[in-house]
């Protein structure tokens, strides 16, 4: 073989081995989300069924059904909604002044401030979930939406603030200097001159809190057990004494990836940006 | 105040007499001034310390506490290291530990080595790039719950997909989340979950190093496997360590797709720390042990995260 055609054959495997990969990586959630669109009959057939006349009759009986009792699904899907955006806005206010100050202010103790902030990034979430429910318990405050914000919003802020920090230190000085030169003050430039430069870096970090608190099902479990339900643990409760309800399991997995699935393809380019910021910079 | 201030140098030096009353104005502007970076970040380090810290230092009070919520005539009497030194004791606590660090170390090693060759793969000329960059954002995205709902599906033994495909080749059923099985099953959900991770991470690296070495590589006759050894692992050993101690963080402390697709069973085969700190919690609802085991599990995060970051940090200098 000659050099060309050797190229050529390598190439050749090199987009095959990419295709079998895609396949891997794509097929469970592909699989479980047509199964939503099966009827029970065909969801149990053996050798699988790959074409068939899709039935929208599973996601009629999740939206007609109860999560919990008086718990509709909309209610939930109405929770992981309001929770998860709250729990996106808030930590970004709080870390773009945090991150501003990491990345433009020398004062003493800053790197035992940001040893602290990173620290707690390395917190394990499952390990504090006893005393926050505790915590919780005793203000009040469990099956509460206000419970699950408060918690994601803590969980969010130590990579916000983290990623932010990054993206803030990449805008120069000057313009920020020329701008307390005309006026502004140190809050005025923050949100007149950098906010507006770090948008690609607001976006990213957005779409990282926003899908933490969306796929969370750890202190769902815990912290809601009727009105605060939110969607991963709502999926998860689709069963009856004989077993899963797969047909209804799938319905719920494409109602619950469609926000996910439509956020990742329309704002992709600013989440490569955040994931290298956030980890590979950090 | 700083003697490096020449405005203070002036009024020092006695041409200037100094204000007789307090100046008000003057000490609010060198307050804010000198405030400022504080008051910027003292909202963050509040909520930190009342969401994250004050939560783990409870633990740590209600660790050394016999502390049941089923119990509360007994009270919550203080007990020292005795929760610890049950934990030590029991069979099932060194368990957890080898199922706990088995589930990260093969995991961890085989999402690096497969996250190595398809970053590899990718970072090639192919067509359609983007889109295939995107596409494997999807398991790294998609609720955790979700990947294992999907993957119980898969696995299946009536109905799976990994059945069927088997049987193609004359295999028997497996019963993929039974006994012997259910450890390997989630390892590979593992794997499959957040290798993406570990390509875009590496990919990047890949994307940002520099050309010479490879132009010189090239001239001076090595072979793709010298280069890869020689120049791009050395060159990538920073981003190695950052996917690599990322990973090792997140993997101990799986708890979702674990307690979806096994809940621990069977006969605690797949009982990692994360599915010991709920049962005991609320199942036993034993909190003051639940409480030693989470500081078991964050001590051993620390641990190995110390380990990576004294072998990062040296090697970053070099």
């Amino acid at each position: 073989m000659d050099y060309k055609t050797r190229r050529r054959v390598t190439r050749l495997i090199a987009h095959i081995l990419v295709i079998i990969a895609i396949i891997i990586f794509i097929f469970p959630l592909i699989w479980i989300i047509m199964t939503g669109f099966k009827t029970r009959l065909l969801t149990f057939q053996m050798p699988p069924v790959w074409f068939f006349t899709p039935t929208l009759d599973n996601f009629r009986e999740v939206f007609r059904g109860e999560v919990a009792r008086g718990v509709p699904f909309s209610r939930v899907y109405l929770n992981s909604i309001v929770v998860s955006v709250t729990a996106t806005i808030l930590p970004l206010f709080f870390a773009s002044l945090a991150a501003y100050s990491f990345a433009r202010f020398n004062f003493w103790g800053k790197n035992q401030l940001a040893i602290f902030v990173i620290g707690t990034r390395m917190l394990p979430p499952v390990a504090i979930v006893i005393p926050i429910y505790l915590m919780f318990s005793n203000m009040r405050m469990i099956d509460t939406r206000t419970s699950l914000v408060i918690a994601y919003t803590g969980l969010n802020l130590p990579f916000a603030t983290w990623m932010l920090r990054g993206f803030f230190m990449q805008i120069p000085r000057e313009l920020e200097e020329s701008a307390m030169i005309d006026g502004c003050t140190r809050l005025g430039a923050l949100w007149r001159v950098i906010l507006p430069l770090a948008a690609p870096g607001l976006v990213a970090t957005a779409i990282f809190s926003f899908i933490l608190a969306w796929n969370d099902f750890t202190f769902a479990l815990v912290l809601a057990t009727s009105d605060a339900l939110t969607l991963p643990v709502a999926a998860s409760r689709f069963r009856t004494d004989e077993g899963p309800l797969w047909g209804q399991i799938g319905a719920a997995a494409g109602l619950v990836l469609i926000p996910i699935m439509v956020i990742a393809f329309a704002l992709q380019r600013y989440i490569v940006s955040g994931l290298t910021m956030g980890s590979v910079k950090g | 105040m700083s003697s490096k201030n020449p405005h203070e140098k002036v009024l020092s030096s006695g041409i200037l007499k100094r204000p007789a009353s307090f100046d008000w104005e003057i000490f609010r502007v060198r307050f804010f001034k000198r405030a400022t970076p504080y008051l910027f970040i003292l909202p963050t380090v509040i909520i930190l310390l009342a969401i994250l810290v004050y939560p783990m230092i409870n633990s740590l009070f209600y660790s050394f506490h016999s502390f049941n919520l089923l119990r509360p005539d007994q009270g919550r009497p203080f007990i020292g290291l005795d929760n610890y030194r049950a934990l030590l004791s029991s069979q099932l606590f060194w368990h957890s530990l080898r199922v706990t660090l088995l589930f990260t170390g093969i995991a961890v090693t085989f999402e690096f080595v497969l996250g190595m060759a398809l970053a590899l793969l990718l970072n090639r000329e192919l067509i359609g790039r983007g889109l295939v960059r995107t596409i494997i954002l999807v398991p790294f995205f998609s609720t955790p719950v979700v990947i294992a709902l999907a993957w119980k599906l898969m696995l299946h033994t009536e109905f799976g997909m990994v059945n069927y495909l088997l049987s193609l080749f004359g295999n028997p059923p497996y019963n993929w989340l039974g006994p012997g099985l259910a450890l390997p099953s989630l390892i590979t959900v593992e794997i499959w979950q957040n290798t993406s991770f570990v390509i875009l991470i590496l990919l990047a690296g890949l994307q940002a190093l520099p050309r010479e070495p490879y132009e010189a590589a090239i001239i001076d006759g090595a072979n793709s496997w010298q280069v890869f050894t020689k120049i791009t692992l050395p060159l990538m050993r920073p981003v190695i360590l950052v996917a690599l101690v990322f990973r090792t963080m997140f993997t101990l402390r799986v708890f979702d797709t674990i307690w979806v697709l096994t809940g621990g069973g069977p006969a605690n085969e797949t009982r990692t720390f994360s599915i010991g700190i709920y049962l005991s919690g609320f199942r036993q609802f034993d909190i003051g042990t639940g409480a030693a085991l989470s500081w078991v599990l964050l001590l051993i995060t620390m641990a190995i995260s110390m380990i990576y970051w004294r072998y990062l940090s040296t090697e970053v200098e070099l």
